[in-house]
């Protein structure tokens, strides 16, 4: 049994390509993403078999097309007809060898038309490997202006932080010090106490890092992150996603709390502030658990063992993921 | 106690197998017709070149029902229109026992789990085809 002649035979692959992550793995290797040194993908496709030679189609696309597949946008067969240059390499090795016993050129347009992936062979994601990838792709999509590109980046690095946070105790203690005793005026300070605190409590090499940006519409963001807190963030966002509903209801049972006690605040109604604080623990732990999180102390020591700083942070983490699912589910911006 | 068919190899794998529970009930797998031992050969075996050997590559691809291998098949397939010719073109059924090996968790959303064999485990008797894929 052999494998039929494809192609027009090349003595060696021309590009050097380096192992990135395995896409779908089902009784093997089925489809992988693989580099050039200049950073360029690649994926491999599982395409036959005979005996103990394997075919592998070497498709080299681009960053955006490789994002929105993954994303679900596109399909293997779009992949395959969209190859760069029009062809693919089909790649034949023994599975006990690593060095191709064949490496062909072959033009999509000479593919039996029966072996092209269908309509709607989309990227399956329950079968990519536990491995994660140190990088997080976010897929971008109609119309960014720089300013709201900038936000979102800032937006991504917050709701990291303070995730990364979550697992850690990378609290400065000189920061959680000076918001003790602080109080937070107004929705510009609030928001600015948030994002000067996350800013501040994660060591800056534990910050994403970008990695790559390809912008045009659709473009491509990739940043270096902590695959474990990556996958936190995505998870958070499916998580408010998905309970959008019961998620904005205790929102807003602590932001109500919130504004109240601000308005005692302004009256300097000292007896009503003192009620309130005690009040706020009971939505905010309401909240914090619809959110995911175990332990709420980590919040309360973040924001200095003050409650109704700890109250604002949660409230305003709770905002930046809620803008970020936003992105998501208008399709503008997705995590992949 | 038992001892794990590739006990050896599974030795360079912390945490490997995860945490099972001993096989019973009945499990679909994809098989050639008719059956032969090359049907329950883990993956790591059979693409000895592949760096992906993770844990799972060491243990037998199973299903929990009719359904969910039927939809996995027809999901592979749509992308690698081949694949009967690495997986098989059939559908095996079997009753698992628990001198056959440990099983994983069933994943909540494909059905798919994996049985880590037991050092003697003869699955072959244990399958019959129940059709053509």
């Amino acid at each position: 049994m052999t494998l039929v002649s494809l192609g027009y035979e090349l003595g060696a692959l021309p590009v050097r390509l380096e192992y990135v992550r395995t896409l779908e793995f089902f009784e093997g290797e089925r489809l992988a993403e693989y580099r050039t040194p200049t950073g360029e993908p690649y994926l491999s496709v599982w395409f036959d078999s005979a005996g103990p030679v394997v075919r592998r189609l070497l498709v080299r696309t681009t960053e955006v097309e490789l994002a929105k597949f993954l994303a679900g946008q596109r399909s293997l067969r779009d992949i395959l007809g969209n190859a760069r240059d029009g062809a693919v390499y089909a790649v034949d090795s023994r599975r006990d060898e690593e060095k191709p016993v064949r490496v062909a050129f072959l033009p999509i347009a000479q593919l039996p038309a029966h072996l092209v992936p269908a309509e709607d062979s989309f990227y399956d994601e329950s079968l990519a490997l536990a491995t994660v990838a140190s990088q997080q792709t976010i897929l971008l999509d109609g119309g960014w202006s720089v300013t709201l590109l900038s936000r979102l980046e800032r937006r991504y690095q917050q709701v990291y932080a303070f995730l990364a946070l979550a697992g850690h105790t990378f609290v400065n203690p000189t920061v959680a010090g000076k918001f003790e005793h602080y109080r937070v005026k107004g929705g510009w300070v609030q928001h600015t106490i948030f994002d000067q605190l996350v800013h501040h409590l994660l060591p800056q090499t534990l910050l994403p890092k970008v990695h790559a940006m390809h912008y045009a519409s659709p473009g491509v963001l990739q940043y270096e992150v902590e695959p474990e807190v990556a996958h936190r963030v995505r998870s958070a966002i499916q998580r408010i996603g998905e309970r959008g509903v019961e998620s904005r209801k205790h929102y807003e049972a602590l932001h109500s709390v919130l504004l109240e006690l601000g308005r005692a605040h302004d009256k300097g109604d000292e007896d009503a502030v003192r009620r309130l604080r005690r009040s706020i623990v009971e939505p905010a732990r309401a909240l914090a658990a619809e959110l995911g999180f175990v332990d709420i102390e980590q919040i309360w020591s973040a924001a200095g063992g003050n409650p109704e700083n700890g109250g604002h942070l949660l409230a305003t983490y709770w905002r930046r993921l809620a803008e970020l699912y936003s992105y998501a589910a208008e399709n503008r911006a997705k995590l992949l | 106690m038992s001892i794990h068919k590739y006990a050896a190899e599974l030795r360079g794998l912390p945490g490997c197998p995860p945490q099972c529970d001993a096989a019973s009930g009945v499990a679909y797998r994809f098989v050639r017709s008719p059956i032969t031992g090359d049907d329950f050969v883990p993956t790591a075996i059979k693409y000895p070149e592949e760096r992906a050997h993770c844990c799972a590559a060491w243990g037998i691809s199973l299903f929990e029902s009719d359904e969910a291998a039927s939809k996995k098949y027809n999901f592979l397939i749509k992308k690698y229109p081949n694949i009967h010719k690495d997986l098989g073109d059939h559908l095996a059924s079997g009753a698992l026992l628990p001198s056959h090996g440990g099983v994983t968790v069933p994943d909540a959303r494909s059905g798919h789990f994996c049985l880590h064999e037991y050092a003697g485990t003869d699955l072959v008797p244990a399958f019959k085809i129940v059709r053509k894929l």
